[in-house]
């Protein structure tokens, strides 16, 4: 008989209920890990089917691995590059770019948002200016960085703060004007002033969704930088990716790529570990 | 019905002379022995008007006025739009009336001041806080040393019975144990008024009866000024020594009526009590006319 069997006729004292419980649990707890396991089997075994399939493809002439490259052919890529240090070099360009246009966007943004809040007459001047700024396609002002910039690094931060500023604005100003009125009026209550009610509502109240734009704020970050050095640079994973491309080095490509992916990856979990410090409140 | 006749009706339940002497005699017992001693507060020909979101204007306050001495427990009761909130939020300089005033101390108030605690029915605790940080919250304001507040902000935990719970976030408590850290916020800033606004409505009925009877053990350790607004007539004629009932549209006093229960007050069994439900049924008839007027 099984020990999920209910509603049968045995009346159960207390400790055998309780026990009954415990049992339950235990069946319940045996059956959510072995779905995880599953769950987990299942992700690998497509992951390693696609590989595969991909490997025998190039490599029985059924697809054209000029083209599409290989699994083989890419990691063979990654290898030589880490070893000839010019993935660590780039790397490292695109890395020093993107973290300071994370910084000085999300540094902005967050200031521009924190101040929209504050000051209700700032905020109605400046919101069309922000409406049509916003709804312009940065990276189709791409060439005037360049033009205002030059060809080096600070075209990129450039074009990627564009990017992340408007971001981490929008995403603070969002969360900060949804803290609950209730929290203000207590503060004004006890005699806060403005200033107090800043620090102490405002911004900790503001953790949350600074913290939801600054995820948002790695990805644009990268893909501003990228973007930039794509177009115009003598360095970074971005002008690999341009050079690899334009002599169809599609394992180049391809390896970049996963480079990238890495360090986004890599970005995000910083991110992350960061919020769960700052919001164990929640 | 005339103002006239409202007024002299609110004078009919006044305490009679001999009351009116003992009341203060049980207000100035030994039992006064925490903190401040309580403001007295004058409300002053106030009248006051709201824009509705219909567009159309409507008079609130009539040319109300009374006056809550030093140390009394005042409720305010009526029915919804009777701008009983209205007149606490004058009490507390959040917003100012078109026309009379609010005196506290001899002060005219027009914008908050450190003498007066304000208490909503939602705790309004800061979710980033924990506990204790947010009963500190109110002496950070007033700029009291980290030390000073530190042991302050125990002393009122300690008092509603969360000593314990001084380092757990909003979250990690219940709602009565919640609405018990506001209060404790409020004590902590030792105020000399209390200003409450329907302070236990969001609470279950058990644990309401709960936290008013322990409100009321700390209120009649103290000096307090105390005024109450609440919905809940049981509430306002178990815990004040006074209950002022208004009326709606425009909002006006019909009745200003003397609790004579003794002090300390056992609020959980006072319930039960002939003499209570007298006076709630006294209560309950001023709101009924004051309705139908």
């Amino acid at each position: 008989m099984s020990v999920l069997t209910t509603g049968s006729a045995t009346r159960l004292s207390p400790t055998e209920v309780l026990a009954r419980l415990h049992q339950q649990k235990a069946v319940r707890a045996a059956k959510s890990r072995r779905r995880t396991a599953g769950v987990w089997f299942t992700r690998l075994a497509i992951l390693a089917s696609f590989v595969i399939a991909w490997e025998w493809a190039s490599e029985s002439g059924a697809i054209n691995a000029a083209f599409f490259s290989q699994p083989s052919a890419i990691v063979d890529y990654m290898g030589k590059a880490i070893m000839d240090g010019s993935a660590v070099e780039n790397g490292i360009v695109t890395l020093r770019e993107m973290a300071l246009a994370f910084v000085i966007g999300s540094v902005a943004g967050i200031a521009f948002a924190l101040l929209r809040v504050s000051f209700p007459y700032f905020s109605d001047v400046s919101g069309p200016y922000i409406t049509v700024l916003n709804a312009l396609p940065r990276v189709a002002l791409a060439p005037m960085f360049v033009i205002w910039f030059g060809l080096g690094e600070e075209s990129k931060v450039a074009l990627a703060v564009s990017l992340v500023v408007f971001i981490v604005m929008i995403t603070t100003e969002a969360g900060t004007r949804s803290i609950e009125q209730e929290y203000i009026t207590a503060m004004r209550a006890m005699g806060a002033n403005r200033g107090q009610i800043f620090r102490r509502v405002l911004l900790p109240g503001s953790v949350p969704s600074i913290f939801a734009g600054l995820r948002l704020a790695v990805v644009y970050s990268l893909l501003g930088v990228v973007f930039g050095e794509m177009l115009a640079a003598n360095a970074g994973l971005g002008q690999q990716i341009q050079y690899f491309g334009s002599t169809f080095r599609t394992d180049g490509v391809l390896g970049t790529v996963l480079f990238l992916a890495v360090i986004a990856l890599a970005l995000n979990w910083l991110v992350a570990l960061a919020e769960t410090r700052l919001s164990r409140w929640r | 019905m005339s103002m006239k006749t409202e007024v002299r009706k609110a004078e009919s339940v006044q305490p009679t002379d001999e009351q009116a002497v003992t009341e203060p005699a049980l207000n100035t017992g030994a039992r006064r022995t925490l903190g401040r001693s309580g403001a007295t507060i004058t409300v002053d020909h106030v009248s006051h008007a709201f824009a509705l979101a219909g567009g159309e204007d409507e008079l609130v306050l009539d040319q109300v006025s009374f006056e809550i001495p030093s140390g009394e427990f005042v409720a305010l009761v009526g029915p919804s739009g009777c701008g009983k909130t209205t007149v606490l939020n004058f009490m507390a300089g959040l917003i100012a009336p078109l026309s009379g005033q609010v005196v506290i101390n001899g002060d005219v108030i027009t914008r908050p001041t450190r003498h007066t605690g304000y208490m909503f029915a939602r705790d309004a605790l800061l979710p980033w806080r924990t506990a204790i940080a947010n009963v500190e919250s109110g002496l950070e304001i007033r700029g009291v040393s980290v030390k000073e507040r530190r042991e302050r902000a125990q002393n009122a935990l300690d008092l509603v019975g969360l000593g314990s719970f001084a380092h757990h976030y909003p979250k990690q408590l219940s709602q009565g144990m919640r609405q018990r850290v506001a209060v404790a916020r409020t004590l902590a800033m030792d105020p000399d008024t209390l200003l409450m606004d329907e302070p236990f409505a969001a609470l279950d009925a058990q644990t309401r009866i709960r936290v008013q009877g322990e409100f009321t053990r700390i209120w009649e350790n103290s000096n307090k000024t105390v005024v109450l607004v609440t919905h809940d007539l049981s509430e306002a004629v178990l815990m004040a020594d006074r209950v002022i009932v208004l009326a709606a549209r425009p909002g006006r006093i019909v009745a200003d009526i003397a609790i004579d229960l003794e002090r300390p007050r056992n609020v959980e069994e006072l319930r039960f009590s002939s003499r209570f439900l007298e006076l709630n049924s006294q209560v309950y008839e001023a709101l009924k006319k004051g309705e139908a007027s």
